[in-house]
């Protein structure tokens, strides 16, 4: 198995994600959304480390370093959605518009 | 041969009502009396002075006539150095220098300006008094008077020039002054200060392009050194070269702007506007005598085409505006198209080789005028502000000293025998005459012919009004009731009257005209006299015809001079109507075009700004999705550079 199967894969991972962060109606399922980019950006991050032999464990690192802001991100990313919900009563996207002009 | 406290006392004439009106300005609201006794005090302090030169010069005995006092001719230097030219190093002059200048002209015009000016503020304290802006109106005063004053005693065309166009301010602010009176604003007295200050400044332009040429030519303005390089210069050249006798058309044009000649006369009589102790300031001491002044000094300069020029245009205007005052029904009207109408006595005197007859005609003009203008004043104090001669009328025996005073005035403009005005018309009749005898042609005639004609029109105009105003029976409630004014109001009309009467014996440089022409003109004032004012005594004292009938008798003639032939109306077509429409037109510019370009960019911004605050909406999927288009055009836009 070559490179570009894991790059589809990482791609379709993106894509999925990027569609899920922009069209779900609730907002976990949105965070779930960017949860899925980051990893298809981990994905692409560990293959292209196994893929060039030069380049030591910089991938997996950066894959580690990934994993850890994606754990912090959805640590306050929930507290949000909490808070949002205790206000809105609702974690509908669409319910909370009230930041405009 | 002046003493070591000659200059001082000189300079002194004109710093006085400086300082006065200095003071005037600064601290004058909080002096009592609105500070009017410190630019009449200083008036009076003036004219002490004047008086004090004048004697000193009168000792001179027969020397009188042709002495100078300069600080040219005192050995130490030129009086001071203003600046250095380098066409004055190339005719051999290092700077120009300005100094003080007293000569047999200067000694009694310089106190007959005072005089007339002291009593000019006088009058005011009577006749001003509860005026919204009395301060300023003194201060414009003094530093009128200053003006001319200084103007006297300048020894050079450069200074005459300067305080020439301080007059013009001080004419627009005094002509101007009640169109911002508190109680009743009047917009006419403002359009008629406008209208003094614009036409005079026509002539001004021409007279500084006038003096540039001089300078040019000459590297000098003085006086004395024009009059001794003009006539080397013409040795030189055998001949009037082109460029001075533009030089002295530009600078008769000045004195045709200020001294109100035929064709820019039109200011003269709007200039009535102002109250009226401010007409007799510019008709007697200042303003219009400053253009008679003017090309008196100018007079060797002036080439003999130019005073031909100037001897008809003189002529002309004196006949021109007699007509018209003797159509007019204005009481301070008819006074000045007689002022307009005495100056073109003067200028022609001038061209007809007499500077010297036509400054005598200023100094006794300056003292009936004022005269005349202030006992009109008093007329008009005294009949609220009633002005119209069909509607004054038997005010002799209630108002006798005013009535006094006009009559010996008036008669004394008419030219009756030993009065002052016959004295110096007379003169001017006399040179007219001798002209006529010498030369040939229309030049030579046509001055003797019109003057000779303006004589019993001035006679028949001047006693037409004095006659309308003060016999008869009173013909308004007004005139009824009017009263003799009170002594600060007098005093000025018996002084001047006196003046009026023994004035000429004041003038040391009396002309000379040769003897046949002295007859004939003697000959001619006195037949105009009998015509005049036989004329106004049957017509208007025995027939009792009023004003609005005596106009419907001369026909066509009346209404053309009414409508004063058509001159007022010309300007306004060619002049004022394409000013409004140029005015119309760059207002629309500026409407359309200017205030287009800006309102349009704003316009822009805003319009921008509504559109972009859409995206504004506050759905955060809303902003993914833009930025996934960001995103995807940052992509493309990337592959297509490395591509």
């Amino acid at each position: 198995m070559g490179l570009e199967a894991y790059l589809f894969v990482s791609l379709l991972l993106f894509l999925l994600g990027l569609i899920m962060a922009a069209a779900r109606r609730s907002l976990i399922y949105v965070l779930i959304g960017l949860e899925l980019i980051l990893n298809a950006a981990n994905l692409n991050l560990v293959a292209f480390q196994r893929f060039h032999p030069g380049a030591g464990l910089d991938g997996q690192i950066g894959a580690i370093f990934v994993i850890i802001l994606a754990a912090a991100e959805a640590a306050i990313a929930l507290a949000i959605v909490l808070n949002v919900y205790s206000r809105f009563g609702s974690i509908r996207p669409d319910d909370m518009h009230t930041l405009r002009d | 041969m002046p003493t070591a406290d000659f200059f001082p006392l000189l300079l002194a004439v004109p710093l006085l009502p400086l300082g006065a009106w200095l003071l005037q300005v600064l601290v004058g609201r909080s002096l009592p009396r609105g500070g009017d006794w410190l630019p009449t005090g200083a008036m009076l302090g003036a004219f002490g002075v004047a008086v004090l030169l004048y004697l000193r010069a009168q000792g001179l005995g027969d020397e009188a006539e042709h002495f100078v006092w300069s600080t040219g001719a005192t050995g130490g230097g030129h009086g001071w150095k203003w600046f250095v030219s380098s066409e004055g190093l190339d005719a051999g002059l290092a700077a120009f220098r300005a100094g003080l200048w007293y000569d047999g002209l200067t000694a009694p015009l310089l106190a007959m300006v005072a005089g007339v000016s002291f009593l000019v503020h006088l009058f005011s304290t009577g006749y001003m008094r509860g005026n919204s802006r009395y301060t300023a109106y003194f201060a414009g005063l003094a530093l009128f008077s200053f003006a001319m004053l200084a103007m006297l005693v300048s020894d050079n065309l450069l200074f005459v020039f300067m305080f020439w166009e301080v007059m013009g301010l001080c004419s627009f602010l005094l002509i101007g002054h009640d169109s911002l009176d508190r109680q009743k604003p009047r917009p006419r007295a403002a359009a008629a200060a406008v209208k003094a200050f614009l036409t005079t400044r026509v002539g001004d332009v021409a007279l500084l392009l006038g003096l540039a040429i001089l300078w040019n030519g000459f590297g000098t303005l003085q006086f004395h050194e024009l009059a001794v390089a003009v006539p080397n210069l013409i040795e030189g050249q055998q001949g009037w070269p082109s460029w001075l006798e533009t030089a002295g058309v530009l600078i008769f044009l000045g004195a045709v702007g200020k001294s109100a000649q035929f064709p820019l006369h039109v200011w003269l009589p709007d200039a009535m506007e102002g109250p009226t102790p401010v007409s007799a300031m510019i008709h007697a001491a200042t303003m219009v005598a400053a253009g008679v002044y003017l090309v008196a000094r100018a007079f060797p300069v002036l080439a003999p085409g130019v005073l031909a020029i100037i001897a008809v245009v003189g002529a002309f205007t004196a006949f021109f505006a007699a007509t018209i005052a003797l159509t007019q029904d204005d009481l301070k009207k008819v006074l000045a198209y007689s002022t307009i109408s005495q100056l073109g006595y003067m200028i022609s005197a001038v061209g007809l080789g007499s500077p010297d007859g036509a400054l005598f005609h200023v100094f006794t003009h300056g003292l009936f005028k004022a005269g005349l203008f202030l006992g009109a004043g008093a007329v008009i104090h005294a009949c609220h502000h009633e002005q119209n001669l069909s509607r004054l009328g038997g005010l002799r025996k209630r108002m006798p000293v005013t009535y006094a005073s006009m009559l010996l005035c008036t008669a004394a403009i008419a030219g009756v025998p030993f009065l002052s005005g016959f004295y110096s018309k007379d003169a001017i009749l006399a040179f007219a005459a001798e002209g006529w005898e010498a030369g040939a042609g229309m030049a030579a005639t046509l001055p003797l012919v019109l003057l000779g004609l303006a004589a019993p029109l001035t006679a028949l105009y001047m006693f037409r009004m004095f006659l309308l105003a003060f016999s008869g029976e009173p013909r308004s409630d007004h005139a009824r009731d009017a009263k003799e004014v009170p002594l600060p109001m007098s005093l000025p009309l018996v002084l001047l009257g006196l003046g009026a009467v023994f004035g000429a014996m004041l003038w040391f440089a009396k002309p000379h005209p040769s003897e046949d022409a002295h007859h004939l003109a003697t000959i001619l004032a006195s037949v105009s006299l009998v015509l005049g004012l036989g004329a106004a005594l049957l017509y208007f004292q025995f027939r009792k015809r009023d004003a609005g009938r005596t106009a419907a008798a001369l026909g066509p003639f009346a209404r053309a001079a009414r409508g004063l032939y058509g001159v007022d109306g010309f300007y306004h077509a060619v002049t004022v109507m394409p000013v409004r429409v140029v005015a119309r037109l760059a207002s629309s510019f500026d409407r359309r075009v200017v205030d287009g370009i800006v309102h349009g960019l704003g316009g822009f911004a805003v319009q921008l700004g509504l559109r972009l605050r859409r995206l504004q909406s506050g759905h955060i999927q809303r902003y993914l999705y833009l930025t996934y288009a960001g995103l995807l055009a940052l992509t493309l836009f990337a592959l297509w550079r490395v591509s």
